[in-house]
């Protein structure tokens, strides 16, 4: 069924995708603010190394400028896309681009920028802005690719140095860019795998949505029918009652077998041994079991099965039961308790021959595991065996 | 285990007026069905396929039983037995194990609660001892809300459940009549239908664990 289900819209992506644009245009505004300030300021000559003769902290105040203009673009097109909604937010130019532009304002941090700023002065040019092009990145192609991204950060700062006429190169300054490197691609890796989390959430989310609606619908529908069908042919036609109480328990397996099976393995033991027991039999069986905490071995869970299915088996191939209630719960000490109730022939438990069979067996192999049992029964009114797991 | 013979064998011996009953569901293959098979006991006075529709009959006949389903257009079984319950008891016979469902019966002020897959034989004794004001609901049910106090038992330490009230659930949850549980536990059916009774009322105090367990299981928001 999720198979064939349309892909899904990713709206905690979207939340994330709305978080990343008001960062976007915070980290703006701050670069905004950087390059003005930069671009104005008064270079006081006896501290700068300047021999470039410029009265500004910038070479290349135009192109800081420039890159300032293109990361308003991104804003504005980060911000309309984080608005469109839940279609398509996740767009692989736009993280591309983003990627690319990060990248390059790095770069070009130092050109623009009088020589002695790289490792030595105030802000990049870039300020926080790689940091918002890694989550975009690791938002939309995972984290592997936002990591690999992240590496490229490193060498941008490098070629930056180059550029602001840097050196000589000390292993400090090394360290430096590898710390760089290892820092964003650390960055896009988590923003990858935090989306790749909200992605799973949420289609576990949608899907147990689905199965709870289409549970809802073949209640009202398919499950209602089955159950008339089964008790009106029960005398008439008992074949098509059986066939409707098999269609029955199928389905509700599917329903609502799968989560259980998974979360409770005394429970699954219980009701496959219980299936095996009544498969070609006419019987109405209600299985109840409250596992809240079972503490006792794997041994003593099948075993304890066994007796279950040994004494189901009894109840319809001997007895004749029409009806069997399997009632399970562990107790405290997270110890378990069953019974098994039909409303068959019965027999005289002070006739030994006669149940025998039933209360060795039973009796046996709750023994071994240190557990015991009790089997009550008048001819007439059925039989209830009652097995704990411990003495 | 002869629910369906006991009281059966006590009609014979004082034959009392039939159980004018109103049935509500909205499918016509379930109520003629039910018809059918609720037998010579029982008097189906009125029918209805919707909520709307249950309660002008109701109104308009004061049967001595309603049997309604939960799922139906216009307000469902929940706004049937908010109408009615105090006019007369009201068993909801749905096909729905799910918990939410069976408590906000019980809120309601449901007499019972009992599935459809159960055996005819058992829902008829279910439905006579309802009308005589007996609360009732199906041994899976049974188990389902001895699971449910136990759960709220261990996140609030406090178990609302008595004992013999938690004694008495157990043996409902394994299939036994309440006049078979009276004798296993030494007390008079009216004992019984007293705890069940409690229990039932107790159950509202259940729905908001049930919310906050339903919010963990379904994720987030």
């Amino acid at each position: 069924m999720t198979a064939t289900l349309p892909a899904r819209p990713f709206t905690t992506g979207v939340t994330m995708l709305r978080a990343i644009a008001v960062a976007r245009w915070l980290t703006w505004l701050w670069m905004l603010g950087l390059v003005i300030v930069a671009a104005t300021r008064e270079v006081d000559e006896t501290l700068a190394s300047d021999t470039s003769g410029a009265d500004t902290a910038f070479r290349h105040p135009f192109v800081a400028f420039v890159c300032v203009a293109a990361v308003l673009a991104m804003c504005v097109i980060g911000t309309l896309l984080a608005r469109r909604g839940t279609e398509r937010p996740l767009r692989p130019g736009f993280a591309i681009a983003e990627g690319a532009l990060a990248t390059a304002v790095s770069v070009l941090d130092g050109w623009v920028f009088d020589p002695g700023h790289v490792f030595e002065t105030s802000q990049s040019l870039a300020t926080q802005y790689p940091l918002i092009a890694m989550a975009t990145v690791g938002l939309t192609f995972g984290p592997w690719v936002a990591a690999a991204f992240g590496t490229l950060l490193g060498p941008a700062e490098a070629w930056a140095a180059e550029l602001n006429a840097f050196g000589p190169w000390e292993t400090r300054h090394i360290l430096s860019i590898v710390a760089t490197s290892i820092f964003f691609a650390a960055a896009g890796a988590l923003f990858g795998w935090l989306g790749r989390l909200l992605r799973s959430v949420e289609a576990e989310i949608a899907d147990r949505r689905a199965k709870d609606e289409v549970g809802r619908v073949l209640h009202d529908t398919v499950l209602q029918t089955l159950a008339l069908v089964e008790n009106r042919t029960a005398t008439s036609d008992p074949e098509l009652a059986r066939a409707a109480r098999n269609a029955d328990r199928d389905l509700r397996r599917f329903l609502f077998g799968a989560a259980s099976r998974e979360r409770h393995t005394l429970e699954s033991r219980i009701r496959s041994t219980i299936e095996r027991a009544t498969a070609h039999h006419d019987v109405n069986v209600t299985i109840n079991v409250l596992d809240d905490g079972c503490r006792a071995s794997e041994v003593q869970q099948d075993a304890l099965a066994g007796a279950i299915g040994e004494a189901v088996t009894n109840a319809v191939k001997h007895a004749q039961a029409g009806r069997i209630i399997v009632f399970v719960e562990t107790d405290d000490d997270g110890q378990v308790f069953a019974s098994v109730r039909d409303d068959g022939v019965g027999f005289d438990p002070t006739v030994v021959t006669a149940g025998h069979g039933l209360t060795g067996s039973i009796a046996a192999r709750m023994a071994d595991v240190g557990g015991r049992s009790e089997v009550a029964s008048t001819p007439g009114t059925g039989t209830d065996v009652k097995i704990w797991t411990s003495a | 285990m002869t629910n369906a013979a006991s009281p059966a064998v006590t009609d014979a011996d004082e034959p009392k007026p039939p159980i004018r009953t109103v049935l509500a569901d909205d499918h016509e293959i379930v109520r003629s069905g039910m018809r059918h098979e609720l037998g010579a006991r029982f008097e189906v006075v009125g029918e209805a396929d919707d909520a709307e529709g249950a309660i002008d009959v109701i109104t308009a006949r004061q049967p001595d039983l309603v049997v309604s389903d939960l799922h139906m257009p216009r307000g469902g079984g929940l706004a049937v037995v908010q109408a009615c319950a105090t006019m007369c008891p009201v068993v909801i016979l749905t096909v729905s194990e799910a918990e939410r469902d069976l408590l906000d019966a019980v809120a309601a002020g449901a007499a019972g609660y009992l599935l459809k897959n159960s055996p005819i034989a058992d829902v008829r004794t279910s439905l006579v001892a309802a009308a005589a004001g007996e609360p009732v609901f199906s041994p899976s049910l049974a188990a389902l809300v001895l699971g449910e106090f136990r759960r709220m038992a261990k996140s609030t330490d406090t178990n609302p459940l008595t004992d013999r009230e938690r004694q008495v659930l157990q043996l409902v949850a394994r299939g036994l009549t309440y006049k078979e549980l009276g004798n296993e536990l030494t007390i008079s059916p009216k004992t019984v239908e007293n705890h069940v009774r409690n229990i039932l009322g107790k159950l509202h105090l259940s729905r908001r664990s049930d919310l906050v367990r339903y919010a963990v299981e379904h994720g987030l928001d």
